[in-house]
Parts: C-alpha cells; sequence; structure tokens
C-alpha cells in the first residue's frame, strides 16, 4: 500500500472504521512510513484540538425571546391570548436516558456514618460510546450539577467535618530504638546517596567521594521489607534524608536517617501480639499493610496501616517525626483501610475503606482532625475497588482523585474537591472500560493528568490523556496501538510505552502529550526493568535485555547505547548531575555502575547488585 | 405549559430547549463564527423543530433530527450571507461570557488558530467534523444530521480532516488569520 492510498485511509483509521485487512496494511505501512504516521498524528492532534474549543452556550435571554416570540405563541395558541390553558401535543418519543449502572440489586457505596449524608447519584450523563469518546455531555451535565449543589457545598462541608471531629486518640508516645545498631563505627558522612536493598537489608552508597563502597544502613536484626520509602526532598534539598520500612520479622515500622543514624521503631505493632508476622505477608491484609507506607510531603509524618487486632481490619496510624507520637484516624465505620495519599500541602490523608466489598473514601485532615466521607454517590459495582488514589496538585484547591474498578477493567474516573468550597459529590471524569489509569499530578502544565489505556475486545488497546478537571475530554495519544506500561515522565510532558508486547518484549515508543506526536524509539525492548525518566524528563534509559539504550528528547530522541552491556534489574538518574545514572546489573557482570550518558562511561560502585529500586537521599 | 408527550416520556418544549440549547448553540455558533447569528440560528432551529415535531414518525431520533435542522439553517445563513457581504467571524474579544470550563491550559493563540482553520474549510466538512469532534456523533448519527448516506460521513471526515490540517498548517506556519 502506498502512501497516497494510505492518506486516503488514514482517517478511518483513526476512528477504527477500516476493514481488518485494510488496518493491518496501515498498519504495516505505518511502521515505516514517517510522513504517514505524522499525518495521523496530527489528525489526532487536530481532533483533540477541535474537541477541546470552548463549548460556549446561548445567552439566557435567547430563551425568553424565543419563548415570547410570535411564532412560539401562535404555534402553541396562546398568542395574545394570556392565562390560557396551553395545548398538548403527543409526539415522537423523545431520547431515552440510558439505564443507569446504580440499577436496583446492584451493590452500592454505603454512607458511612459520619460522613455526608446519602444523596442522590450525580445528575452526570449515563455512559455512552458518545461520552467515551467527547465528554461535552458530561460537562454540561456537570455544570448543572454543580448549579444544584453550590449553595450546599459551604454548609455541607461545614457540617460533614465538623460532625466528624473527634480529638484523635495518642496510641503511643514515644518509641524505642533498636537493641542492636548496625554502625559500630558512628554516623557515615553527610552527602548525596543512593539506597538500595539487598539481603533484607537496606544500603547505600555515597556519590561524591573517592571511596565507592556500599554502606550498610540496617541492623542484623531486621528484615527490611521491599516496600520501603524515602522522605520527599525538602526545599533547598536534592532529596529526602529519611527512610521507612517495615521489619518483616517483628512487624514494627522503623524511621531512619539515610546515613544510618536514628533507627527509630515506631512503637505501634503492625500485627496482634502472637501472631506469627511471616504468616501474614502473603495474605491481602499482609500486602496491604506493606504497602501503605506513606510520607506527607514536608517529611514530617508517615502514614502507615496495621492490624493489632488480627480481626483484618486495618486502621490508619500517622507517626510524627517531631514529637515521636503516632495517632490513630478515629473512624467507626467497619471495614479495612488501606492506600494512604497525602495531600500536597501534607494537612490531609486520603484513604480507601472496602467494608462488605464496597468501597468508600475518606479525606482525614490532620490539623482539625475533620473526617470526611467523600465516596457518597460513587457508582460502584461488586468487587470494585479503587486502583489509584491520588491528589491534585492545587494547594489552593486540593481535591481527590481516583480510578475506581478492577484490575484490567477500570470503569470510572472520578474526582472531588475538598475543603472549603469542596463539591459535595465527586464529579465522574471518565466513564466506560478501561485497561489501565495512570495519574500524574505534573500532568497538564502541573494541573494534573491521568492516562488511560483503552480496552478493545478486552485487551490493551490505545493510549488516551484526560486532565484533572471537570469536563475536561479525552485527548488520542496514539492510534492502532496495543499499549503496555506506559509511564508519565517526572515532569508530565512525555509518555512512554510498549507496544504489543509479547514475553515481555515490545516496541518502545515516546509521545509528546502536549502534541500528540508519537515516536517510535525502538523495537524489542524489555518491560523488565521498566525505561526510567531523568529527573528533567529530558533523557530515558531503557533495556533491550543485553543492552542498555539511552534516549536523548533534545538530541532527536535517538539511542546511544552504552559500553556497559548486560541485564540491568534497576535504573536511577541522579538528582545532582544530569547524564549520570546509576544502573543495577545482575547475572554475569552483576553490580552496581554509575553512568557519565555524556562520555559513555561507567564505574562501577558495588559488586553485588540490589533487588528492586535504587532511591536517592541527602543528609546536609 | 406546552408539553411534548409519548407513552414513556413527558417533555415540554422548555425541556426539550434546556436539554439541547447548548449543544445546539455550540454547533451553530462554531458553524457560522457569529455570536449574534447564532443567537437568531439557534432561535430559528428550536421553532421549527416546535412546529414540526407534532407531525414527526415516532420512531424519530430527536438529537440528530435537531441538528438537522440546525445544520441546515446554518448552511442557509451562510448561503445568504455569501450573496450579501462577507462578515469576519467575531473578534475573540467578544467572546462570549459563559464560555464553559474552559481548558485553563489552552492557549489562546491556539483556539484563534483552531477557529480560523475551521472557518476556512468547506462548510459541509467543517459541519462533519465538529459534529464527530465536538458533539461526538457517531457516523450514523452524522449521516443522520447531515443527510447524507452513511458511507459518505468517512469521505466527509476524511477530506475534512486533510482540509482541516492544510488550513492549521498554514496558519500555524504564520499565513495569518483573515
Amino acid at each position: 500500500m502506498n502512501c497516497e492510498r494510505v492518506e486516503e485511509l488514514l482517517s478511518a483509521y483513526l476512528d477504527n472504521a477500516l476493514a481488518p485487512e485494510e488496518w493491518q496494511e496501515v498498519t504495516a505501512h505505518l511502521q515505516t512510513c514517517t510522513k504517514c504516521s505524522v499525518m495521523l498524528a496530527e489528525f489526532s492532534r487536530n481532533d483533540a484540538l477541535i474537541s477541546h474549543l470552548p463549548r460556549v452556550s446561548p445567552d439566557p435571554v435567547l430563551r425568553n425571546r424565543i419563548f415570547s416570540s410570535p411564532e412560539f405563541l401562535e404555534l402553541t395558541g396562546t398568542f395574545d391570548v394570556s392565562g390560557e390553558a396551553q395545548k398538548d401535543w403527543t409526539v415522537p418519543k423523545l431520547p431515552a436516558k440510558s439505564p443507569r449502572r446504580d440499577t436496583p440489586g446492584r451493590p452500592q457505596l454505603v454512607a458511612i456514618p459520619g460522613g455526608r449524608s446519602t444523596s442522590p447519584t450525580p445528575s452526570v450523563q449515563p455512559p455512552s460510546s458518545r461520552q467515551r469518546r467527547n465528554s461535552g455531555n458530561l460537562r454540561t451535565s456537570f455544570i448543572v450539577l454543580a448549579a444544584t449543589v453550590i449553595l450546599a457545598i459551604g454548609i455541607g462541608s461545614f457540617l460533614s467535618l465538623n460532625s466528624w471531629r473527634h480529638q484523635t486518640q495518642t496510641t503511643n508516645s514515644g518509641a524505642i530504638t533498636p537493641p542492636i545498631g548496625p554502625l559500630q563505627s558512628g554516623p557515615l558522612s553527610a552527602g548525596v546517596r543512593f539506597v538500595f536493598l539487598r539481603d533484607g537489608a537496606l544500603w547505600s552508597v555515597l556519590t561524591n567521594s573517592s571511596n565507592k563502597q556500599a554502606d550498610r544502613l540496617t541492623s542484623s536484626s531486621v528484615m527490611v521489607a521491599a516496600s520501603w520509602v524515602v522522605s520527599p526532598a525538602q526545599t533547598g534539598r536534592l532529596a529526602g534524608d529519611m527512610l521507612a520500612y517495615v521489619d518483616l520479622q517483628r512487624a514494627f515500622v522503623h524511621v531512619i536517617r539515610s546515613d544510618g543514624q536514628r533507627d527509630t521503631i515506631i512503637k505501634q505493632p503492625l500485627l496482634k501480639t502472637g501472631i506469627q508476622p511471616t504468616s501474614v505477608w502473603d495474605t491481602d491484609t499482609g500486602a496491604t499493610i506493606l504497602n501503605s507506607l506513606a510520607w506527607s510531603n514536608d517529611g514530617s509524618m508517615l502514614a502507615f496501616v496495621a492490624d493489632p487486632t488480627g480481626t483484618g481490619q486495618t486502621r490508619l496510624y500517622i507517626y510524627s517525626t517531631e514529637t515521636g507520637i503516632t495517632q490513630i484516624v478515629p473512624l467507626s465505620a467497619k471495614g479495612s483501610i488501606s492506600h494512604p495519599v497525602w495531600s500536597p500541602d501534607s494537612i490531609r490523608v486520603a484513604f480507601e475503606l472496602i467494608n462488605n466489598g464496597s468501597v468508600s473514601i475518606f479525606d482525614y485532615n490532620t490539623q482539625n482532625h475533620g473526617l470526611l466521607a467523600i465516596t457518597n454517590g460513587l457508582d460502584s459495582q461488586a468487587g470494585d475497588i479503587v486502583l489509584s488514589l491520588n491528589w491534585s496538585p492545587s494547594l489552593d484547591e486540593p481535591a481527590i482523585t481516583c480510578s475506581e474498578g478492577v484490575i484490567g477493567h477500570i470503569h470510572s474516573l472520578w474526582i472531588r474537591r475538598v475543603g472549603a468550597g469542596g463539591a459535595i459529590e465527586p464529579g465522574r471524569l471518565l466513564v466506560g472500560d478501561y485497561v489501565q489509569a495512570i495519574y500524574n499530578r505534573n500532568g497538564n502544565n502541573r494541573n494534573g493528568s491521568w492516562l488511560i489505556v483503552t480496552s478493545v475486545a478486552g485487551r490493551a488497546g490505545d493510549l488516551w490523556r484526560i486532565d484533572v478537571v471537570p469536563g475536561s475530554g479525552f485527548v488520542p495519544l496514539t492510534s492502532g496501538k496495543q499499549v503496555s506500561f506506559a509511564q508519565w515522565s517526572a515532569d508530565g510532558v512525555h509518555v512512554d510505552y510498549l507496544d504489543a508486547l509479547t514475553s515481555g518484549v515490545g516496541t518502545f515508543h515516546i509521545v509528546n502529550v502536549r502534541t500528540g506526536v508519537d515516536s517510535l524509539i525502538a523495537t524489542e525492548v524489555v518491560n523488565d526493568p521498566a525505561p526510567a525518566w531523568s529527573t528533567d524528563g529530558q533523557e530515558l534509559a531503557y533495556s533491550t535485555g543485553t543492552r542498555i539504550g539511552i534516549v536523548n528528547l533534545q538530541a532527536g530522541s535517538r539511542t546511544l547505547f552504552l559500553k556497559l552491556s548486560g541485564m540491568a534489574s534497576t535504573f536511577a538518574w541522579s538528582v545532582t548531575l544530569s547524564h549520570q545514572i546509576v544502573v543495577a546489573l545482575r547475572n554475569m557482570s552483576q553490580g552496581i555502575y554509575m553512568v557519565d550518558t555524556l562520555h559513555n562511561t561507567s564505574l562501577q560502585m558495588d559488586q553485588l547488585g540490589a533487588s528492586g529500586p535504587i532511591e536517592w537521599t541527602e543528609i546536609p | 405549559m406546552a408539553r411534548a408527550e409519548t407513552k414513556e416520556n413527558s417533555w415540554s418544549f422548555d425541556q426539550i430547549y434546556d436539554e439541547y440549547k447548548t449543544p445546539i448553540y455550540n454547533y451553530v455558533y462554531h458553524l457560522v463564527g457569529d455570536r449574534e447569528q447564532a443567537d437568531d440560528l439557534t432561535q430559528d432551529t428550536f421553532l421549527k423543530a416546535f412546529r414540526a415535531l407534532p407531525k414527526m414518525d415516532a420512531n424519530l431520533k430527536l438529537s440528530a433530527w435537531l441538528y438537522r435542522i440546525a445544520t441546515n439553517t446554518a448552511y442557509d445563513a451562510l448561503r445568504r450571507r455569501k450573496l450579501i457581504a462577507w462578515l469576519p467571524w467575531q473578534d475573540l474579544d467578544h467572546e462570549p461570557a459563559d464560555v464553559e470550563s474552559a481548558d485553563p491550559q489552552e492557549i489562546y493563540g491556539t483556539t484563534e488558530l483552531v477557529r480560523a482553520a475551521l472557518r476556512r474549510m468547506p462548510q459541509q466538512y467543517r459541519a462533519a467534523l465538529l459534529l464527530y469532534t465536538q458533539e461526538g456523533f457517531s457516523y450514523s448519527e452524522i449521516a443522520q444530521a447531515l443527510n447524507i448516506a452513511e458511507s459518505g460521513v468517512k469521505m466527509y471526515l476524511s477530506r475534512a480532516r486533510q482540509s482541516f490540517r492544510e488550513h492549521y498548517r498554514a496558519l500555524e506556519q504564520g499565513g495569518g488569520i483573515k
């Protein structure tokens, strides 16, 4: 098929309106023809531009103009006859509203005592193919909804918050120091260190030192779980300085400074006394606890969940690094808590509560101890869970956004503003059936944005973007692809993904989410380790299984293959120098290497490698 | 209140207007590019619809039918406009105040370019592209709204996208907005 023929078919290709044979021929042509690929990307972008034109509404006076026009009055038989009964007509059936998904018999989200009173579900349009492609109706409905509830917002928020205003209970005051310190020779040198997990212990390497030996941070008496976390970087710093981890052997959370000092056990037990921790970690409750560690953005608080009663009903705790006090978040409703996520201002924690299969989301204010149920009206189905929960980046107008459904079948994206002027009901950003939804606060110029992987006959399809602004339409980013392992660049400008993944190997693409230009980078790229973006969003490392490629967006997205080769296990771009990346290799050339991508040189930092991610820390 | 009733639904003309006023107005506005004219055309569209509704078949698809009336009404107006004079699109300075949820990131210039590129397209392609992208219509719904065969929609959209691309590119590359 030549370009001329493909150009005729590109529009229908974009709309998935081609016969299978034509679709295959066009797809094959696009793999090799840049000109046609660019045209397709432009079509896609142009559609998005038109769909995003501001929608305009008529002036309210137009209604009066129409309904008081002589034509209308004549039509209704009321022309010049005030007070006369108006005529009725029988006219064709108007478009029926699609049935709501919350039909009788379907499980609903329960109203949690103390949360807002149960309200009717928002009057957003029911799901339709039209809405999946265009959010115009949803946008309109959202505004109608907003108008109907706006008066209730202020009073409702106040009452809801205050009805739950309880002083949190202090469960522990103080923490204890582990009996065996890991470091017998005093603190490690300050500076920028990368930290990794190996053999159940945390290790760190100082990068600006001639001594390239990894230092062990944690005691031999603890077994560190894989889900350890580093506190966020504070103003003027390149990285955080505190680590939090779960000791798998004794089931306690620890916090420790990244130079190995101040290893502190948070006294709140994660499990009931007498229960063997190893019997819990492989269960759902165990996974919930292990994956719950969450630092507040200012690094002053750590949220985690625990099941100290052994009932499987996890509770949420907040530990203060300043006071050493742990508080439990009061919640009278039963269920299991998971997914604590801090708001950008470090004041609120959003979390999920699952009770008898029903999903709720709460917002806990650590300053006034108000607790707000935010999910009234979520269109939940049996077995639904919140797959991703996060906050908009706005400090002034905090909003919670989440994806809902089951793994591989996300049916809704929601957003709800909280705090002063917040909404009484969550607004639905998107409805349908999607394979995956990935959120990034930096997307859409740091206003927050979701990536959506569409579902084609139950399998991964194309990639869309939808911004966290009620009424936003989606923006198609790819066409005719089977997208896997999509991920945002740190700056929210680009997305990388693997197309047509088979046995862990796929075709590697980068999309500019602003322009919609989708660039083919390489074929036969592996999904493990996942490609890694540099902190400035300009470079990307990936593995072919045996070789490591570095893509530089400023150099025309060309790949530089590193001289250092082998089977990579993880990448971690430097926080101090661009063009510097830490690469862990496994198998034959096992070790951790610092690589200079400008000069294509590498320096071995450790000979044993790492399991899991490598994170950066900085001790001032 | 004048009502339009079926066995299952009882809608007043008010309700029909309230349900469709914004999509119809938005569509007409983007077809003709002039707010004042969009007012007139929206009024004409609804009055024509109200007048004809009682005579319509029970299987009528109201939405597509309203768009069909709106399209024909706008085409007539554009034809008349050609005969009289060329009216420039309204300056963005006079953008209506009630623009719904405009994307805060939308670059002012981009919106202007998109509208200008639409203006330069043949009207039937502009209508098809607006119905598809802005209103989210399916091929079948576009066929009904534009009174063309469904097989023709594919061709309309293909030419519409080509046309928009050409004009938008030219504008982007400094062709200016006339």
